[in-house]
């Protein structure tokens, strides 16, 4: 097996001949070798070895990088701007002038100094930058909102155009398979609200009012806000990624050339999927929850379960369940409507699709809950 | 084998077969590529002229068959994996050019050296220009990212990232796939100017007969999952086997054939 023999080390030594100074160069000159040399060339070359001649009768190996280095040494040590004067080589080397010539044929013109900013400046800028990034941002989700509701609109006309194939493999694949995460995470929640309900109140002597706080909570507040979460973590995401690589591969393209909106094909169908999924989802969250803290109030309080349902049926109002319901198709909407329209925006470039898979989700949660804070105070102002 | 021929062979691949499942791509095929040579593979697609590649780079590992790069054994892959430096000695290009698309271009460069030298960050900086302009980029596009600038120049920032380490053996898989002939032509004659200067060996999966014509000292052929014809591009042309007829033949070969005699 053969191997490359070791390198010998570059080295060098500036002497002075008849005709000006002369870089006498030893050993092997490539990339694998000349990492020493470049701090002891750049001191010489501002002034003693400008215009030398180069040895290179002990001169080894040379690649481009020992070329280069050679180059840069007897024309003055700047990286950069063209020169006339040719190498002066003594001695007989098999490429070295070839070598050279492709060094200085890679010569570039000299880069203007960039303007330095102070620190205050950038965090302006930065500053300035965001803000009018969020404002776009809020504009875009309005306008592609506003898209996404005519192309709902005009499918409603037009029936036949809809995608019910695609419609209902989004159902299954975003609603149904999240059926069961949402189910046991309504559960578990449930449990915590029933143990905290059951340990505050029984200080009170009030511990049987643990059940109108698990069904306040769960029916207002739990059984929508998870199941939205799962769907903004889960769903957005695939969204935004399914189609952003599309767009990446130029399907999205592709589709609009042979005349078919990728409003109509491809966002419609899943907005519509996940908005009939999303109040079926909650319902059955909304069960597990109140499953949850039916086990919890069993258990602990030993109150049993006919009492637990029949006590909600007495003293809980029914609007509280419509409290929930009501939101589930709009966190929906808003949630498949950032994950397509951030799908759709992704760039040519990986490093964007990732960007944009975490900014759909991000984005999504943050709408839920703060539309979910919206709702709590239009609520109670109207007195649900 | 003689020891004598062993040094001269960059590349040798012996008895090569490759399955996928029930469907063999290649049947014993045996391929010495000599050093300071640039070969060129042609054939139908789905040929495994690609595989072929990605099998001596050591991407893939043949179902049977020798292959030494180097006199280094890359297939069956050593126990130790060790490919004994070799990675180091070797620039790939691929065909889209497989560009880190989160760097800057001038940091594709950068990374080989970075990663595997000493060399300070600035030397590294200056070398990595020079590779790029050497390679035909512009100044502005050196801090562009990949996906900014057009598929000629990512085809010409993965020859500068390829020659970073400055390999003695340099892949490239469909190097003018998808440029322009102007563009392509100059592509041709950038490696046939590096190669001559760096004495590289080159080893080429292309479909262009300009670039067969204009680049390289040998053809293969790759048929029926062997070599089936060997040699410089006139030897080849004179073969009377079908697809080689038809392809060296047909108007696009005779166009190319033309250009070149003028």
């Amino acid at each position: 097996m053969q191997q490359r023999e070791t390198p010998a080390p570059a080295t060098f030594q500036l002497l002075t001949g008849a005709g000006g100074p002369v870089l006498a160069v030893r050993g092997d000159w490539t990339v694998w070798t000349v990492s020493g040399l470049d701090a002891a060339l750049l001191e010489i070359a501002a002034h003693d070895s400008l215009g030398a001649a180069i040895d290179v009768s002990a001169l080894g190996q040379l690649d481009v990088a020992g070329a280069y280095l050679m180059d840069r040494t007897v024309r003055g040590g700047s990286p950069c701007g063209y020169t006339d004067t040719p190498v002066r080589i003594l001695g007989a080397h098999p490429n070295v002038e070839r070598l050279i010539d492709v060094a200085r044929g890679a010569a570039r013109p000299c880069p203007l100094a960039p303007v330095p900013y102070s620190s205050l400046d950038l965090l302006l800028e930065r500053a300035g930058r965001g803000l009018s990034q969020a404002w776009l941002e809020l504009l875009d989700t309005i306008s592609f909102l506003g898209q996404t509701l005519t192309t709902l609109g005009a499918l409603v006309l037009r029936p036949k155009r809809m995608r019910w194939a695609s419609m209902f493999t989004v159902m299954e694949t975003a609603g149904l398979n999240a059926l069961p995460i949402i189910c046991v995470l309504a559960f578990f929640i449930g449990i915590v609200v029933a143990y905290l309900g059951a340990r505050i109140l029984a200080d009170f002597g009030a511990s049987i009012f643990t059940v109108e706080l698990v069904a306040y909570a769960i029916l207002r507040e739990f059984g929508v806000v998870i199941t939205a979460i799962l769907l903004a973590g889960r769903t957005a995401s695939a969204f935004t990624a399914e189609l952003g690589s599309m767009k990446m591969r130029q399907e999205i393209d592709a589709m609009r050339v042979l005349g078919i909106n990728p409003m109509d094909a491809l966002v419609a169908p899943r907005v519509l999927a996940i908005l009939f999924m999303a109040p079926l989802l909650t319902f059955l969250a909304i069960l597990a929850g109140l499953g949850g803290g039916i086990t919890i109030t069993w258990a602990a309080l030993g109150i049993s379960p006919l009492l637990f349902l029949s006590r909600i049926q007495e003293s809980v109002p029914i609007e509280h369940f419509f409290v929930g319901m009501i939101k589930a198709p709009i966190f929906a909407v808003v949630i498949a409507v950032t994950g397509c329209r951030h799908g759709l925006q992704t760039g040519t470039d990986v490093a964007s699709l990732g960007r944009r898979v975490t900014t759909s989700v991000v984005q999504s949660i943050f709408f839920v809950v703060v539309l979910d804070a919206l709702f709590a105070l239009w609520f109670i102002e109207i007195g649900w | 084998m003689s020891a004598a021929a062993d040094s001269d062979v960059a590349i040798r691949v012996r008895g090569l077969v490759s399955q996928f499942g029930t469907q063999t791509v290649h049947r014993g095929l045996d391929l010495d590529v000599y050093r300071g040579e640039i070969i060129g593979i042609v054939g139908p697609s789905g040929e495994g002229k690609s595989v072929l590649l990605r099998q001596i780079v050591a991407l893939e590992q043949p179902s049977a068959g020798e292959i030494h790069v180097l006199g280094v054994q890359v297939a069956p892959r050593l126990p130790s994996g060790d490919l004994q430096g070799l990675d180091k000695r070797w620039g790939v290009m691929f065909q889209d050019g497989a560009l880190f698309s989160t760097l800057s271009v001038k940091e594709n460069v950068l990374l080989p050296i970075r990663e595997h030298t000493e060399i300070t960050e600035k030397l590294a900086g200056e070398l990595a220009d020079i590779k790029l302009t050497m390679a035909g980029l512009s100044d502005e596009a050196h801090h562009k990212r990949p996906a900014e600038i057009s598929g000629g120049m990512r085809k010409r920032a993965a020859l500068a990232r390829a020659l970073a380490l400055e390999p003695e053996l340099l892949f490239l898989d469909e190097p003018t796939a998808g440029l322009d002939p102007v563009s392509a032509s100059r592509f041709d004659r950038l490696v046939r100017e590096l190669t001559d200067a760096l004495g590289l060996t080159v080893f080429m999966v292309t479909h262009d007969l300009d670039t067969l014509h204009e680049v390289c000292d040998r053809v293969a052929v790759l048929l029926s999952g062997r070599v089936a014809a060997i040699g410089t591009i006139d030897e080849v042309r004179a073969l009377t086997q079908p697809w080689i007829i038809e392809y060296f033949s047909g108007p696009r070969g005779r166009a190319a054939a033309n250009s070149r005699g003028k």
